[in-house]
């Protein structure tokens, strides 16, 4: 939870009217006939740092995917910024739940960063002596550097280590001046110091951009401190709540069907304990 | 960019090349004759005699024909040669292509399977007909005569010469086994025999779709195997024909069935074996021992 | 009159370039050649980057019944084996996992197809009642006996493919190294890749007449699969393939020429002796195309720190 200004709870701020980030109204998808969730009325304002949390199989990743138009509603509406969602939208900035990239993928992580630019586009990028190329290479070179990315940049991507393959997809969401990150388990894989600097990294960029953020997360510590709100997904429903009412030890019991405890540490600092289940190992199906 | 550079040299340097030229010699010097196969360019030897330099494509006993890969010197050999002799009928189709990637004005091609009449299908082993060998010396010494008409009446000469005496050993051997063996029943690995068969009053009994498949390098039918094995276990053949250049493993033991059983094998090559013989001389010592098979 | 010894390398290196080029059957070869090699390093950059070599040797193998077939329904051969290396590309393109290209589920589609078209083959061959020579030199190509009509149906062949590539290419990279995030991003991942296919397909099957199926395989190969390992950009890798692909042609036709030994042979040996040097000067030198570098074995699924 943040130590600065507590967010009113309330859908107004002081000042002016935030813009509406993300909107979702009576709300369902299905997969295989079954609803995954459905009647989710949600709403996200710009600037947000938001952790959606759930058991597995709850429709976590579904969420992201149906705001990204990956996954069509079965009921209801979807907006993002006030617009219907549609795919490949350049607004939202999409990480996936991934595994690793193969070690022997011969492509630079710059050459990935751009595709995020231009990737989708038909034929073959104009070489860079001409003009609008450059603004495009410079584009690549400053999300590259907001992330930290610049010792890097132009190895391999498959030689990366997770922290750092991290950093440049995250590069790659931003490009497009994206101003929503819709991130899927992005600190999975990675060591705690890893976890530590990408959680980091990505509240600086809400914070600093005024970028939206959403984060599934299977471990919400590394987080914790930074989100404004928390959604959680169980049961087929979807809600949100300020983090001070989820993150309990009644609520989150509930809410994960396992005894999760939520602890405060003697510098005052919040921690969850328990609501790690065994280590899984994503198995992707691309269908879902 | 550099590549439009590259090719463009490329180009220039074969309008360079192409100054030297690979026209056909001047008339007053020998007729440059390839033959795709050392059977056809042994005959065109002797009917060309000393107006003509003929060399052979396949001459070697070891090579195969039938899955023949020509080389950058015979594709140079047929583009430099005035009468070009192929068998055809499917059976050298890698020859009609060198020939197509360098046309020559002036040159001319007896294609024989074309000129006999056999298309791709056919059995194509026409150089084991006598019938067939008698016409192809005619054409071969026309096509001479019409290429250096100045040395016709050599060519006339040559053709006669080679008619009556260079391969009359050859007709008198195959009378022999005509009047002596008339009808007698005999097997043969593959299809090469079949036209010598007929030629020579042989009965040639083993099926003729087994016959076809060896010579193809395919696989024979399980049932026409049985019915050669029968005729072999039987003895109801006199004498077993084995073509040694297109063997198998699995030929091979049908041959050995057959000498097993004591039916006597006479031995045939696809080329001129060995490759400095004249093919009157191949063909009349293969018709020899064939002879001596049967009983003599 | 020349003979046979006349054609042997000298130091000087315009005669000997002007005595190659000298017979309109080399100047073809050269032409061809050098279409071919530019086509298939084209298309073997991305069946490299992509994984999919099987599949380019499942499309260089799979025509040939179909030519068997057309054969023995009096269709031009041609045909046939287009058809079949289409079918072959759209099998594997349907049936492969939607978005992971060269992937194990893809390796089972393409040994089964291969297997399945290897057979109908047999069969094809038992039926048809001709020789086994012409499909056999489909196998070898003839590099030397190539005519002008060949040529200019290679450089339709090379100009329509290409187009189609560079229609596709960044899309296709995109599908290729990323393709959760290209699909996210409204790339049509599925048809790409198909089309992808469909192109290779049509490269393989007009030139696996001229060059044989070794050689269109081995082009399709090994110059992506060097390239690759020198650059990991796009654009860098791309150039490089093709550049090597005319340099093991080139040279392959050039000493062929000069020898008694097979075009396909001085090719494929070349391309391999540079893929063997690559790997070695890699693995000798450990530069930072190499792996050594910060961090990596902390990040394990277990999260040790490093």
């Amino acid at each position: 939870m943040r130590h600065s200004v507590a967010e009113p709870e309330s859908s107004e701020r002081a000042g002016p009217l935030a813009e509406e980030a993300v909107g979702l109204e009576r709300a369902g998808v299905t997969l295989g006939g079954r609803f995954v969730w459905r009647g989710v009325d949600l709403t996200v304002k710009t600037g947000e740092f938001v952790a959606i949390l759930g058991p597995n199989g709850a429709g976590k990743s579904t969420l992201l995917k149906a705001l990204l138009g990956v996954v069509p509603l079965a009921e209801g509406q979807a907006r993002i910024f006030g617009k219907p969602v549609r795919r490949g939208n350049d607004e939202v900035g999409y990480l996936p739940q991934r595994r690793r990239f193969d070690p022997d993928l011969r492509i630079r992580a710059v050459d990935l960063v751009r595709l995020g630019l231009d990737g989708a586009r038909w034929g073959v990028p104009l070489p860079s002596w001409l003009a609008g190329s450059r603004t495009k290479s410079q584009q690549v070179d400053s999300v590259i550097h907001m992330v930290g990315a610049d010792e890097y940049a132009h190895r391999p991507i498959g030689e990366l280590s997770g922290g750092e393959q991290q950093r440049v997809l995250i590069a790659q969401a931003l490009v497009t001046g994206a101003r929503m990150l819709a991130l899927d388990e992005p600190l999975d894989s990675l060591d705690l110091s890893n976890q530590q600097s990408i959680s980091a990294l990505v509240r600086d960029i809400c914070q600093q951009q005024g970028v939206t953020v959403l984060l599934v997360a299977h471990d919400v510590n590394p987080i914790l401190p930074f989100i404004d709100r928390v959604v959680y997904a169980a049961n087929g429903r979807v809600v949100s709540g300020r983090p001070e009412d989820v993150i309990q030890t009644e609520t989150l019991s509930r809410l994960y069907g396992a005894p999760v405890e939520v602890l405060r540490t003697s510098d005052g600092r919040v921690v969850v304990v328990g609501q790690h289940e065994p280590v899984t190992y994503h198995t992707h199906d691309h269908d879902v | 960019m550099w590549l439009v550079g590259v090719v463009g040299g490329l180009v220039g340097l074969t309008m360079s090349a192409c100054g030297l030229g690979t026209g056909p010699p001047a008339p007053g010097g020998k007729v440059e004759v390839v033959a795709a196969e050392n059977f056809w360019g042994s005959i065109a030897t002797q009917v060309g005699g000393e107006r003509a330099h003929v060399t052979s494509v396949i001459a070697n006993p070891d090579t195969d024909p039938h899955d023949y890969e020509p080389t950058p010197a015979d594709a140079r050999l047929i583009a430099g040669a005035r009468y070009v002799i192929v068998n055809g009928a499917g059976y050298d189709s890698w020859a009609p292509k060198l020939l197509g990637a360098n046309p020559v004005s002036g040159r001319v091609v007896l294609t024989i399977g074309e000129f006999i009449g056999k298309k791709e299908g056919d059995n194509p082993h026409m150089w084991y007909s006598p019938t067939y060998i008698e016409r192809v010396v005619d054409k071969i010494a026309s096509d001479l005569a019409a290429i250096d008409s100045g040395n016709a009446s050599y060519f006339e000469q040559q053709k006669t010469a080679y008619k009556t005496s260079g391969l009359k050993g050859y007709h008198d051997t195959i009378n022999a086994i005509k009047t002596k063996y008339k009808g007698a029943p005999v097997g043969a690995t593959e299809s090469i025999f079949s036209y010598m068969a007929a030629d020579t009053g042989l009965n040639l009994i083993t099926p003729n779709d087994y016959l076809k498949a060896i010579s193809e390098g395919t696989d024979p039918s399980p049932s026409d195997k049985a019915t050669v094995l029968q005729q072999i276990t039987g003895k109801k053949i006199k004498v077993f024909v084995f073509n040694t250049q297109n063997s198998t493993p699995d030929v091979k033991s049908v041959v050995d069935k057959a000498k097993a059983q004591g039916i006597p094998v006479a031995r045939v090559t696809e080329t001129l074996s060995p490759a400095n013989v004249t093919f009157q001389d191949w063909q009349t010592n293969q018709l020899k021992e064939l002879l001596a098979a049967l009983g003599g | 009159m020349t003979t046979t010894s006349d054609y042997s390398l000298t130091w000087d290196l315009l005669a000997d370039l002007q005595l190659l080029l000298r017979f309109h059957f080399m100047q073809n070869a050269f032409v061809v050649g050098t279409l071919v090699a530019i086509l298939a390093g084209a298309v073997g950059y991305f069946v490299v980057l992509r994984g999919q070599s099987f599949v380019a040797h499942m499309l260089s193998q799979v025509g040939f019944p179909g030519a068997a077939a057309a054969v023995l329904l009096h269709f031009p051969p041609v045909i046939g084996l287009a058809a079949f290396c289409t079918a072959g590309a759209l099998a594997v393109g349907v049936l492969g996992r939607r978005l992971d290209a060269g992937n194990r589920m893809e390796s089972a589609v393409v040994a089964s197809v291969l297997a399945f078209s290897l057979g109908l083959g047999l069969l094809f061959f038992r039926l048809y009642a001709g020789s086994a020579q012409a499909v056999y030199a489909f196998l070898f190509g003839t590099i030397l006996g190539i005519t002008d009509r060949d040529v200019a149906v290679t450089v339709v062949t090379t100009v329509v493919c290409l187009v189609a590539l560079a229609a596709i290419a960044r899309p296709l990279v995109f599908a290729s190294v990323d393709p959760d995030v290209a699909e996210a991003r409204g790339v049509p991942v599925r048809a790409i890749s198909i089309a992808f296919l469909l192109v290779a397909a049509l490269a393989v099957a007009v030139t696996v007449q001229i060059v044989g199926t070794l050689l269109i395989f081995a082009l399709l190969v090994a110059p992506g699969a060097c390239a690759l390992q020198l650059t990991a950009s796009p654009a860098r890798g791309l150039a490089l393939t093709v550049v090597l692909s005319l340099l093991f042609t080139w040279t392959g036709l050039a000493v062929a020429y000069f020898t008694i030994y097979p075009v396909g042979f001085f090719i494929t040996s070349l391309a391999f002796a540079t893929y063997v040097a690559i790997r070695g000067a890699k693995a000798i030198s450990r530069t930072p195309t190499g792996r050594a570098h910060t961090g990596r074995a902390s990040d394990s699924f277990g999260g040790e720190p490093a």
